[in-house]
C-alpha cells in the first residue's frame, strides 16, 4: 500500500462496489457510529484491508477504533495506529 | 434472489468446510465482529440465562443453557434447542441471540445444548448429547427450572435439525415420552445427497453441495466406509415416519438442503404426522439469522415463534 490517499481511493470505490452510499464518506467518517458497516459489511471491509497489506487482521486484538474511519483503518494497517 | 437478501448473499463469506478448525475460527469472527459492534444481543432483561451442566454415567456432562422468561406462571412449556453448524462448529454462543428472542417472544423456556461435534465426536455422539438434554429437560433438571414436560418441543437448524429429528425417532422407538412438536429449520435429513437441489447447488451463498459433502464425511466417516447409516444419523433413511411428533419443517429456495427438507415433510404426512412446511422463495440457507436484519428474516422467526406458542 503505498499512500494513504491512494488506500482511501480504493476503499471508498471498495465501500461502493458492495453497496454502501459513499457519497458523503471521507478519511474521517466514522464509519461504525453513523451505521455506515454493519457487522456483514466490516467483515467484507477486514477481507479487503488484508488483501491489500497482504496481512491477517487477528480480530481478537481488534478494538473497532482502529477500523472507524478510513485514516485510522490505514494508520493501523500501516502499524501506526 | 429476494432484494431484502441479496446484499447478505454477496457479502457472506462462505467457507470451505473440509477444515472444522476454519469453519470455528469463521464462525467466532462473525461473533467477535457482531459483538465489537452491538449487534450481537449477550442479555435481555426480560430473561434469565444461566449455563447447567448435566452430569452423565459415562463422565462427558453435557451443558446446557438455560433460558427463563423473567416473571410469568409455572410451570412453562420448554423448546429444546439444538445448534446448527455442520456438525463441526458452534457452541452455546453460536445462536445465543436467536434463543434470547425465542424466549422472550414464545415466553417458553428455551434450553439449547453444547453437544460434542465431529470430527473429534462423530456420530452419535451429538445425538447422545441432545438425548439427555431432552432427558433432563423432561426430568427433574427440567421441573426445577419449572418446566411443563407434557408441553416440550425440540428444534434444530441445519445439522441441529438433522438431530432434533433423529432425537424424535428415537424417543418413539425407545418408548419415551415424545416431545409435542419437532421444529425443523433448513434441516439436514439426507447423507445420500441425491436431490435435485443438492446436486445443482454448487455455488449458492452460505452453503453449497460441497459443504454437505464435507458435512457427512465429519460425520459419518468417508463415504466408501460407512456400511449402513443409520436413520438417528440421516432421518430420511428411516422407512417408517408414523407416530412421530407434529412437525414444523422450514426451507429455502436457494439452499441445497430444500429438497430434502421438503421430502421429509412430504414423508411425514404420508405417515400421519401434522405438519406445516414452509419453504421461503428466493432465500438462502440460514437466511433467518445470517441476514437477521431483513423483513422476511423477521418474518421467518415471527413465524416459528407463533408456531411454537400454538403448539406448546
Amino acid at each position: 500500500m503505498s499512500s494513504e490517499e491512494e488506500f482511501i481511493k480504493n476503499a471508498v470505490e471498495f465501500l461502493d462496489e458492495i453497496g454502501v452510499d459513499t457519497a458523503e464518506l471521507g478519511p474521517e467518517t466514522n464509519l461504525i457510529d453513523t451505521g455506515v458497516l454493519d457487522s456483514l459489511a466490516i467483515l467484507t471491509f477486514l477481507d479487503f484491508l488484508e488483501q491489500q497489506w497482504d496481512k491477517e487482521v487477528d480480530v481478537d486484538e481488534l478494538s473497532i477504533d482502529s477500523i472507524s474511519t478510513l485514516r485510522r483503518a490505514y494508520r493501523f494497517m500501516e502499524g501506526e495506529g | 434472489m429476494d432484494p431484502e437478501l441479496a446484499r447478505a448473499a454477496q457479502l457472506y463469506r462462505r467457507v470451505d468446510h473440509a477444515d472444522p478448525a476454519t469453519v470455528r475460527r469463521e464462525a467466532a469472527r462473525r461473533r467477535k465482529v457482531s459483538l465489537l459492534i452491538g449487534e450481537w444481543a449477550t442479555d435481555d432483561p426480560d430473561v434469565q440465562v444461566q449455563d447447567v451442566v448435566v452430569p452423565t454415567a459415562d463422565g462427558s456432562p453435557v451443558t446446557v443453557r438455560v433460558y427463563r422468561p423473567v416473571g410469568g406462571a409455572e410451570p412453562r412449556p420448554a423448546v429444546l434447542y439444538l445448534h446448527g453448524g455442520a456438525f463441526i462448529s458452534g457452541d452455546l454462543d453460536f445462536e445465543h441471540p436467536r434463543c434470547l428472542e425465542m424466549c422472550r417472544e414464545t415466553e417458553c423456556i428455551v434450553a439449547s445444548a453444547d453437544y460434542r461435534l465431529a470430527p473429534e465426536s462423530p456420530y452419535p455422539a451429538g445425538l447422545d448429547d441432545g438425548m439427555l438434554a431432552f432427558r433432563w429437560l423432561c426430568g427433574p433438571g427440567g421441573a426445577s427450572w419449572g418446566v411443563d414436560p407434557t408441553r416440550v418441543a425440540v428444534a434444530g437448524t441445519s445439522a441441529g435439525g438433522a438431530l432434533a429429528a433423529a432425537l424424535c425417532l428415537r424417543a418413539r422407538d425407545l418408548g419415551i415420552n415424545p416431545p409435542r412438536l419437532q421444529l425443523l429449520l433448513f434441516p439436514v435429513t439426507d447423507d445420500r445427497l441425491r436431490t435435485w437441489s443438492v446436486r445443482a447447488f454448487t455455488d449458492t451463498p452460505v452453503w453449497d453441495h460441497q459443504s454437505c459433502v464435507h458435512m457427512w464425511h465429519h460425520y459419518l466417516g468417508p463415504a466408501e466406509g460407512r456400511g449402513v447409516v443409520s436413520p438417528y444419523a440421516a432421518p430420511a433413511r428411516a422407512g417408517d415416519l408414523s407416530r412421530l411428533p407434529a412437525a414444523y419443517v422450514l426451507t429455502a429456495e436457494y439452499d441445497p438442503l430444500r429438497d430434502e427438507g421438503v421430502d421429509y415433510a412430504r414423508r411425514l404426512l404420508e405417515d400421519g404426522v401434522p405438519t406445516e412446511l414452509h419453504q421461503f422463495p428466493r432465500a438462502f440457507h440460514g437466511f433467518d439469522t445470517l441476514a437477521a436484519a431483513t423483513p422476511v428474516a423477521h418474518r421467518a422467526r415471527r413465524e416459528v415463534h407463533d408456531v411454537l406458542r400454538a403448539a406448546l
